[in-house]
């Protein structure tokens, strides 16, 4: 496993022949034919491709907030395809994070009432809730911002409180949609670099759709996606490398 | 999450004020024609509350409202006192009557005609039974004298409504107003005896002596306050009492029911009602029952009297349909605004719905949130529409005010369920749009 930075604990996300279609009739579109693609603890995953070519609904489908048409998604042996859409949105509030392009927060609430909803969604009392989102803002240079509402914000700032909403409740998996596409180069560098550093963890895997090649360095495998497919893997410095990694990899 | 609902709900002041007017304006348009409604309903059978004492009223079986008397032979009167259980049963006028007044316009100077038609009341001789509930002026008492009658303050205040004669003043502002306005002569006694507190009856026990004192001394302490002619016959109003505003707003004069009599064209029918009080320890129900067995009349008690009346003018009248036209165009007017508003917000606030939903929010919690806010719209549109209704109220509340405004708790429940059902439907929209939400639309630029 030497194309990952962090030697891998577990195998997080494992899809498997996965198929998803649109539309019926003439209207039928093949979003996803048969992907099948691993992703490791510890491993930045970026996935990248032309518009409409997939990316959006296989981190969706491996969010679990789409239904897949054929095949599986294992996220830490839990068989996320086989979830009734209760199940999976209990799945969701515990084990996924969320990175938007637009960054989507409540324009209502301050930058600590933002990061705290996942833990509020659990149940948290709100006071426990922002205390701990304040810490975690605290450790994403946000310190001093913690009462800012996201119109008073910029960029790169939103994008954080948007890495620390995502963080907040320990997510398995971290799924990020152009997290640097609203951002100019330098903070969209500062951003995906905080994700590398704050999000990679034993326990979880962090993917990344993005059509930024200036942040694959920061990556660890690169898939490139065309009309529904995995086309190529490679790792940061360009080698191909297969899809799908074996247990021995892990556990090697 | 009901605290990031309510936050997403007022953090844009502009729609959360919208929405909240919308609904306030709903919640108080039904209210105030409701009240309106009601008041005048009301003031169909203000008469019935007004003429207390009795626990029965017995009139012809046809009898629909209480304006629509049917006279009964005077002998009736006998007839009913003869049922068992009665303690006793006097006899009611009511009718319609012609006055005419010449007063002294105090712009021009010049001699004025008015003509006023007025309701009669003719009430027992003896008892006084039904007699107005407080005298603003003068004593009920004066009714013994010849030619005496009382008229109501707010009847008073139509027959002089050019005159500028001014309600709110005091009763002896009143009574000097009204002799400068009728050219009759003030004596200060008169002003000490006219309060009220000296003026004494004529009593049929007095003795002949004290009869020719008070004749001489008639000037000085005559409670008259003016002179009119009713049908052509000498009237002479005695005293200014309250009386609650009827449904024709035309001026009530209390009488008794022999002058009554006098007044009105003579007819061999002309007994109006029979009010009756029953013994201690009857049942009203049963005796009302027994008149109507023993009598062939009708003998209602007050509140079935009152019943009667407001469902003659339910279902008789246009009256209903007129303000059920309005409460009904200010509920869908509300839900209108707050429909179209409230959809609005939750349109703006797809993409956090969206990334709620995402994270792991279940419909069901969203469908909260978003009762929760059209709740929190509701209660806040309601509570200030009810109170601009009451504002609007207790501005033109008082005998004197022309408006009929009686908001009864049955009104509140009415426009709580109301605005409860307008709510419901404004958040129908927006829960349907969240439900069926796809949260992959987060990922959608």
């Amino acid at each position: 496993m030497e194309f990952l930075k962090n030697e891998p604990k577990h195998l997080a996300v494992r899809i498997e022949n996965v198929s998803k279609h649109f539309g019926r009739g003439e209207q039928r579109v093949m979003a996803l034919r048969g992907v099948t693609w691993d992703v490791a603890s510890r491993e930045v995953a970026m996935l990248v491709g032309p518009s409409g070519c997939g990316k959006t609904t296989l981190i969706s489908v491996i969010a679990g907030i789409l239904d897949e048409d054929e095949g599986s998604v294992t996220i830490f042996g839990d068989d996320v395809s086989k979830m009734s859409d209760r199940q999976k949105t209990a799945y969701r509030a515990r084990n996924v994070g969320f990175v938007f392009q637009q960054y989507n927060l409540l324009p209502a609430l301050n930058a600590a009432e933002n990061a705290a909803v996942p833990l509020m969604i659990q149940g948290f009392s709100r006071a426990k809730a922002i205390a701990r989102a304040s810490e975690l803002l605290d450790r994403l240079g946000m310190g001093k911002r913690l009462r800012s509402r996201p119109n008073q914000l910029s960029g790169g700032q939103q994008q954080r409180v948007a890495i620390a909403r995502a963080l907040i409740h320990e997510p398995k998996i971290l799924v990020c949609d152009e997290p640097t596409a609203a951002l100019d180069h330098e903070t969209g560098m500062t951003v995906m670099k905080l994700i590398r550093e704050m999000a990679v963890a034993d326990d979880r895997a962090v993917i990344v759709v993005t059509h930024d090649n200036r942040i694959f360095p920061l990556g660890d495998r690169v898939a490139h996606m065309d009309d529904g497919k995995i086309e190529s893997i490679f790792d940061s410095s360009g080698r191909p490398i297969p899809a799908q990694i074996s247990e021995a990899q892990v556990a090697g | 999450m009901g605290w990031i609902a309510i936050k997403m709900l007022t953090g844009d002041r502009a729609k959360f004020i919208g929405i909240v007017f919308g609904i306030a304006f709903a919640a108080a348009l039904i209210m105030q024609q409701g009240s309106i409604f009601w008041g005048l309903m009301l003031r169909t059978c203000a008469q019935i509350y007004d003429l207390r004492g009795a626990d029965l009223w017995v009139m012809d079986p046809s009898v629909a409202f209480i304006d629509d008397v049917k006279p009964m032979l005077e002998r009736q009167l006998g007839i009913v006192r003869g049922v068992d259980g009665i303690k006793w049963a006097v006899p009611l006028y009511k009718g319609n009557a012609r006055t005419k007044l010449t007063f002294t316009d105090p712009a021009s100077g010049r001699r004025v005609d008015i003509t006023e038609q007025v309701i009669l009341i003719g009430l027992d001789d003896h008892s006084f039974v039904g007699e107005p509930a407080s005298m603003f002026l003068g004593n009920i008492e004066d009714l013994n004298r010849p030619n005496s009658v009382v008229l109501d303050r707010v009847g008073l205040r139509k027959i002089f409504p050019r005159l500028g004669l001014n309600m709110i003043e005091s009763p002896g502002v009143l009574r000097a107003r009204l002799a400068e306005l009728s050219g009759r002569r003030m004596l200060p006694a008169t002003m000490k005896s006219m309060s009220g507190a000296d003026a004494r009856p004529v009593n049929v026990a007095d003795s002949a002596a004290d009869g020719a004192r008070q004749k001489t001394d008639r000037l000085e302490t005559s409670p008259v306050l003016f002179e009119m002619e009713m049908n052509e016959k000498r009237a002479e109003v005695v005293g200014i009492c309250m009386a609650s505003r009827t449904f024709q707003s035309n001026p009530v004069i209390y009488t008794t029911f022999s002058r009554a009599k006098q007044f009105v064209p003579r007819e061999r029918k002309l007994l109006s009602y029979v009010l009756v009080k029953v013994l201690p320890g009857q049942d009203p129900l049963e005796v009302a029952r027994r008149i109507k067995q023993q009598t062939g009349l009708a003998a209602l008690t007050t509140d079935q009297f009152v019943e009667k009346t407001i469902n003659y003018y339910l279902r008789f009248t246009g009256i209903p349909i007129n303000f059920m036209t309005t409460v009904v165009l200010g509920f869908f007017v509300g839900t209108a605004i707050a429909g179209q508003m409230f959809y609005s917000f939750t349109l703006e606030n797809i993409k956090q719905f969206g990334a709620l939903k995402a994270m792991g929010v279940g419909n069901l919690r969203i469908i909260g949130m978003v009762l929760l806010q059209a709740a929190l719209v509701g209660f806040l549109g309601f509570g200030l529409g009810v109170g601009a209704a009451t504002l609007f109220g207790m501005a033109n509340r008082g005998a004197n005010s022309e408006l009929a405004f009686y908001t009864h708790w049955y009104l509140l429940c009415l426009d709580a369920a109301a605005i409860t059902i307008i709510c419901f439907l404004a958040s129908l929209l927006s829960v349907l749009k969240v439900v069926l939400l796809e949260p992959a639309i987060v990922f959608r630029g």
